[in-house]
């Protein structure tokens, strides 16, 4: 029987592990987040950026623990004063392609593409791209699940990542326009399993 | 006189029975318009309020309007518009007693789903901070390519994402061939241990399983 491995996530550490269990497992899931920042802590650290992570504690120097300072703040809501700078057009939220639509759209278009532009292509394609929603977008959002009919007594089964625009926009900005209750879950992944193998 | 009279009757009676034969669906056409109108007069109503009416109001009016609603759902537990409002408000102090960050800073959010994604975005928006949602599935290059091009100061991460074998919905087929590798520890479904033909190399990985992880 051929295996065919389909890795979900690679942490490079754990990588020749996987390499070597692939025979076994079709599938990776690999949940730990706190590794994959490890693995780039020290260009962040050179760039002096503050790495927080949510947790009690961490023993990681040049990451900072991040619960445990939530837990004792205070409660009061900040004042309105900090956010007086921020117009309809400042930007509220980047959201990134997956970055192998770019690999995709690249080898659709391979036959038709001269090989120079598409030696060009391979250096940007791969990485994902950001995308700028600017708050007005944010407040034209908030008008999509109304229009649709939804209303308050309704819950919203979302198992869209909320880092992309269909899960944060319509998951959860529509969700706080309209009131109804969200019913957050993990990612569930039979069905994207089923249409790669 | 009469037969303008019997006409306009006549006309009267037709008319309903004309529209539920040739367009049953005018009524419901006709007020959903009404909805969209009123959602596209909401819309620009509130791009003209000043102070600047944003996402982050609305959900303040809604909390205000409801305080004890479910917002989310997230396994076992639930979270109310207040519980939003207050834990959001909480990170936003203690964001704001971090050193190294300033309110308007943009900060990346490297995290799965859960409650707290949506929390700590609350809490930047409230502070006036631009956020960048980095894909959780991108590690090295890509993760650090992500954080470069949105010139954020600030990285918030969560630690794992939670996943155990309850919490993904698999079917039985498929549950054979996955593993979860979850830092230090890993499980699976199916122990490749036990298949016999493959014992002397599921030792071996289970080896160096142990080297890579301690």
């Amino acid at each position: 029987m051929t295996v065919k491995t389909w890795a979900i996530a690679f942490i490079r550490q754990k990588s020749a592990y996987i390499l070597n269990c692939k025979r076994y497992f079709d599938v990776f899931l690999i949940s730990e987040l706190k590794d994959a920042v490890e693995d780039v802590l020290p260009y962040l650290v050179e760039q002096g950026i503050t790495v927080l992570l949510m947790n009690e504690h961490c023993d990681t120097p040049g990451i900072e623990s991040f619960s445990d300072k939530v837990e004792l703040a205070a409660d009061s809501p900040p004042p309105q004063s900090l956010r007086s700078n921020v117009t309809l057009k400042s930007p509220a939220v980047y959201i990134y392609t997956s970055g192998t639509t770019g690999n995709a759209a690249a080898a659709q278009t391979a036959v038709l593409t001269p090989w120079f532009v598409l030696a060009v292509t391979c250096f940007i394609a791969g990485l994902p791209k950001a995308a700028v929603v600017n708050q007005n977008r944010l407040l034209t959002v908030l008008a999509v699940m109304s229009s649709y009919g939804v209303t308050a007594d309704d819950v919203v089964y979302l198992n869209l990542p909320l880092y992309h625009t269909a899960g944060f926009f319509i998951g959860f900005i529509g969700s706080i326009e309209t009131g109804e209750v969200m019913l957050n879950v993990h990612l569930i992944l039979d069905r994207t399993i089923k249409t790669r193998r | 006189m009469f037969v303008l009279f019997s006409c306009l009757v006549a006309t009267a009676l037709i008319t309903p029975l004309a529209l539920k034969t040739f367009s049953p669906y005018l009524w419901m056409d006709l007020l959903y318009c009404r909805n969209l109108l009123s959602i596209f007069l909401t819309y620009v109503w509130r791009r003209r309020r000043r102070p600047l009416f944003l996402v982050l109001d609305r959900f303040l009016e809604q909390a205000a309007a409801h305080p004890n609603k479910t917002l989310v759902v997230f396994e076992k537990q639930r979270y109310t518009y207040t519980d939003a409002d207050r834990i959001s408000s909480k990170t936003a102090n203690a964001l704001r007693a971090q050193p190294g960050y300033k309110a308007g800073d943009t900060v990346a959010l490297f995290m799965g789903n859960e409650p707290a994604f949506m929390f700590t975005w609350l809490a930047l928006t409230k502070l006036g901070s631009p956020v960048s949602f980095l894909n959780h599935n991108i590690r090295s290059k890509s993760l650090l390519h992500c954080f470069q091009c949105c010139k954020a100061t600030v990285l918030i991460a969560a630690s794992g994402l939670g996943l155990t074998p309850r919490k993904l919905f698999l079917p039985q087929s498929l549950r054979e061939k996955c593993a979860v590798i979850n830092g230090s520890n890993w499980w699976c479904w199916h122990n490749p241990v036990q298949s016999p033909h493959n014992l002397a190399d599921a030792e071996s990985s289970l080896q160096c399983h142990d080297t890579m992880i301690t």
